[in-house]
């Protein structure tokens, strides 16, 4: 691992950085012990933390959030790791290079600067993840539940199979904490994505249609109807249109007992991209 | 067989004789329509065209010509100049390229090499400027390059600007007599921004104005500590220039740190200003602040459209602008002297301006820890796409965010020479019209310069970061964030005619002429679009 750190470093342009950075690589690398796995972060106390986040706040947080959650839309959420990007040398890399072609820019700090930044990513990640190690349940019998009494494949798709009505759910676990996804079961109205909320338009030949909004501009709507068609309509068309924000799924909270919404939430935690951590 | 020879040898002739761009071109650019020569069309920077082929009556007939896909990385968010059938085009990694304006097809590109890290918030280019036979443009990197018109060969390259501090030349220049002037833009990474002017020949350095006075010359009291070294005041936008006055106009961006002002107290002059500056020497004649001790990042780099007209009974000389800080103002552009000035746009951050056009500021409008919700939000009612001024409603044209608000948070403001230095978080710097109930919309208003008043709106759904183009067949074109590419009645603001051009339009439409017919280009994604009257 330490072999592939240095290759990776070696192929960038000759002349740019390099030098220096090759001699503070060594360094890591010379003092790494030989069980630990690649480079790792040398500033990883609490101090270290603290000067990370005061760096994260003004100018990290303005894109991915304060928590790294990714809810201002602009960055993604980086509390849970970036497909590709998990390891330490990749988040210092991502931080000292940018990534081309999208808002993330590189960032000039010191290379002790940029390793307390990524201690204090690395923080919010086990932030979030012991908030999931809370989770109690049984995922097999969610499973069940899921596509059985629960009723929720009626509406939900998982890996290809289900309903179309909600959200698709194949890697829900990854995208929420154990304590969203329970919240979103018992009060489903307290977030409701805008792309499920629901449409409902009367022409001006005093036809009714309904459905998932998809899409809007200035002169058209376009929505998945009820009748699950891909419809377009122009709004000089419309007598009149109106969004129902709220959701189409039920509160389980008297649905389902105690254990079998902690074993639904299980399952729903597992589900996840092949190869992201559990 | 030679008669047709010598035509085309005299065609020839007559190309290499003409595709050229002198000042004195320059100068009377307002009466040779058929040409697009500067960034704002004119000096006076109006947006605004004579041509009249294109009319209400005929807008039916637009058809597409011709679509240059650009190749870049980064955003396409330039607007090209058009001379002699000509027309030259910039990319977000600085390629310059040359194309036919009758076909799009491609004469030459010119390609830049950036380094690998570029410090910027905005991986753009907004244009080139057109002297003699020379292409001028800024780069990411600092440098401003003299390419050869006929070409793309690099003439000569100067650095006028330090990259890895977080400057960049993101700006049109503007040619004026021998000069090119051109900006810093790096608000966001506490600069000190200026405004340099160069010999277009040699490349060297005629002056330099900075933004922000250093110590013993006027403008600087209103800095505290050393807050002035790294007080921001970029120059991202083309200015404008008035022949008679020899002065050209420029508008001034942010004060860093933006969003959190205690480490700067004071106004912070020139930011969010318009200079006057000789444009021979660089020495300020006046200037304006539109707002004073920003703390919103509500950049003064509109484009200053400069207007002769009447105005409460007497001819003057006038500069309309539309503020990013939500208020409309009209100045006498001989002495700067502040005639009028009126919200265009709710705006919930003053009261008022004085009788000198000072805002009134409410209290507890300015960032705090908790945050604060302020209408309009960081990127203000309108920004830096281009207005418009047509002669003959008398009408000034601007696109707005309407009912736009943010919240404003104060952070720690930490400087590190390179990285960004905002001094704090904005939420909502973008509405999200699919999501909020009470996101605003985006609408194109006509406002009458005598009264500040609403003449007309057109409502759109979403916000719009296009700029407008208004034509002597009184059609006001403009794009939209949703992709739509649009032609309004300008007297009345009705729609005519609308294209879904499938992406954002977030440079301004322009209109010019080749073999008699009537052309208007607009960008929208990465790629160019150019319509023309069906034949």
């Amino acid at each position: 691992m330490r072999r592939r750190a240095i290759c990776r470093e070696s192929m960038r342009p000759i002349g740019y950085h390099v030098g220096p950075w090759c001699a503070v690589l060594v360094l890591f690398c010379a003092s790494l012990s030989a069980q630990q796995p690649g480079i790792q972060n040398p500033y990883t106390s609490v101090d270290d933390e603290a000067a990370g986040a005061r760096l994260f706040r003004p100018l990290c947080a303005i894109c991915h959030g304060l928590d790294g959650n990714g809810t201002l839309g602009i960055g993604p959420q980086i509390r849970r790791g970036l497909p590709g990007r998990t390891t330490d040398l990749d988040l210092y890399e991502t931080i000292r290079d940018g990534i081309p072609g999208t808002g993330m820019p590189p960032f000039t700090f010191s290379e002790k600067e940029r390793w307390q930044v990524v201690a204090y990513v690395q923080s919010l990640r086990r932030t979030a993840e012991a908030k999931e190690s809370a989770s109690a349940g049984d995922a097999a019998r969610g499973a069940k539940l899921f596509r059985g009494k629960g009723g929720c494949s009626k509406c939900h798709t998982v890996k290809g199979e289900g309903g179309r009505r909600g959200p698709d759910l194949s890697h829900i676990g990854g995208d929420r904490s154990i304590e969203e996804l329970k919240r979103s079961i018992l009060s489903p109205n307290e977030t409701v994505s805008p792309a499920y909320w629901e449409l409902r338009a009367t022409t001006r030949e005093g036809v009714t249609v309904t459905g998932r909004r998809l899409n809007e501009d200035t002169f058209s709507l376009q929505l998945l109807d009820s009748q699950q068609r891909l419809i377009s309509v122009m709004k000089s068309d419309l007598e009149e249109y109106d969004l129902d924000k709220n959701s189409v799924m039920p509160s389980f909270e008297r649905k389902l007992s105690q254990r079998e919404i902690d074993d639904l939430v299980n399952y729903l935690a597992t589900l996840k991209p092949k190869g992201a951590r559990r | 067989m030679r008669p047709l020879g010598g035509t085309i040898l005299l065609a020839l002739w007559a190309l290499v004789l003409t595709a050229q761009v002198s000042y004195e071109d320059l100068l009377s650019a307002e009466a040779n329509p058929e040409n697009w020569m500067t960034y704002s069309g004119t000096y006076k920077s109006r947006h605004y065209s004579g041509l009249r082929q294109i009319t209400r009556e005929n807008i039916g007939d637009l058809e597409l010509k011709w679509v240059f896909h650009a190749g870049t990385e980064g955003k396409l968010q330039a607007t090209p100049l058009v001379v002699d059938a000509i027309m030259y085009l910039t990319e977000g990694n600085n390629n310059v390229i040359a194309l036919d304006a009758k076909t799009g097809r491609r004469f030459w590109t010119y390609v830049h090499t950036l380094p690998k890290r570029v410090n910027t918030v905005a991986r753009t280019n907004r244009g080139a400027a057109l002297l003699d036979d020379r292409v001028f443009t800024g780069t990411l990197d600092g440098r401003l390059l003299a390419l050869d018109a006929k070409t793309g060969n690099v003439l000569w390259s100067r650095q006028v600007c330090d990259n890895t501090k977080g400057y960049t030349l993101t700006m049109a220049p503007l040619a004026v007599k021998d000069k090119i002037i051109v900006g810093t833009a790096g608000g966001e990474y506490g600069i000190r921004g200026y405004l340099d002017a160069y010999d277009a020949k040699s490349g060297e350095q005629a002056w330099r104005f900075y933004t922000i006075p250093g110590p013993g010359e006027p403008g600087h009291e209103t800095w505290e500590n050393d807050a002035w070294k790294t007080g921001g005041g970029s120059a991202w936008v083309t200015g404008s220039f008035d022949p008679d006055l020899n002065l050209v106009y420029w508008g001034i961006g942010n004060p860093s740190p933006d969003w959190n002002g205690d480490v700067r107290p004071g106004d912070n002059l020139y930011t969010g200003s318009v200079v006057a500056l000789d444009v021979d020497t660089g020495k300020l004649k006046w200037h304006f602040q539109f707002t004073p001790h920003d703390v919103w990042d509500w950049d003064a780099v509109q484009i200053p459209v400069l207007v002769d007209r009447e105005f409460r009974g007497r001819p003057r000389k006038l500069m309309l602008w539309g503020n990013r800080n939500a208020f409309f103002y009209v100045l006498d552009r001989e002495t700067g002297e502040f005639l009028l000035g009126k919200p265009f746009a709710k705006q919930t951050w003053a009261k008022g301006l004085d009788e000198n056009g000072r805002p009134i500021k409410l209290p507890g409008t300015e960032p705090t820890k908790e945050g604060v919700k302020v209408y309009p939000a960081a990127q203000g009612a309108t920004n830096w796409y281009a207005p418009s001024y047509s002669p003959r409603t008398g009408l000034f044209y601007l696109s707005v965010w309407a009912d736009y608000w943010g919240m404003f948070y104060t952070g720690e403001p930490i400087f590190t020479a390179g990285n960004r230095y905002d001094g704090s978080l904005v939420e909502r710097i973008y509405p999200n019209h699919m999501a909020e109930k009470d996101a605003g919309y985006g609408a194109i208003r006509a406002i009458d310069p005598e009264t500040g008043e609403r003449k007309w709106e057109f409502k759109m759904r979403g916000v719009s970061e296009s700029g407008l183009l208004t034509t002597a067949g009184d059609v006001l074109f403009s794009g939209s964030i949703e992709g739509n590419f649009m032609a309004l009645d300008a007297e009345t603001g009705k729609l005519l005619w609308r294209k879904n051009l499938g992406a954002r339009t977030d440079n301004s439409p322009i209109t010019y002429l080749v073999d008699g017919k009537q052309y208007v280009s607009v960008k929208a994604g990465l790629a160019l679009y150019t319509f023309g009257l069906r034949e």
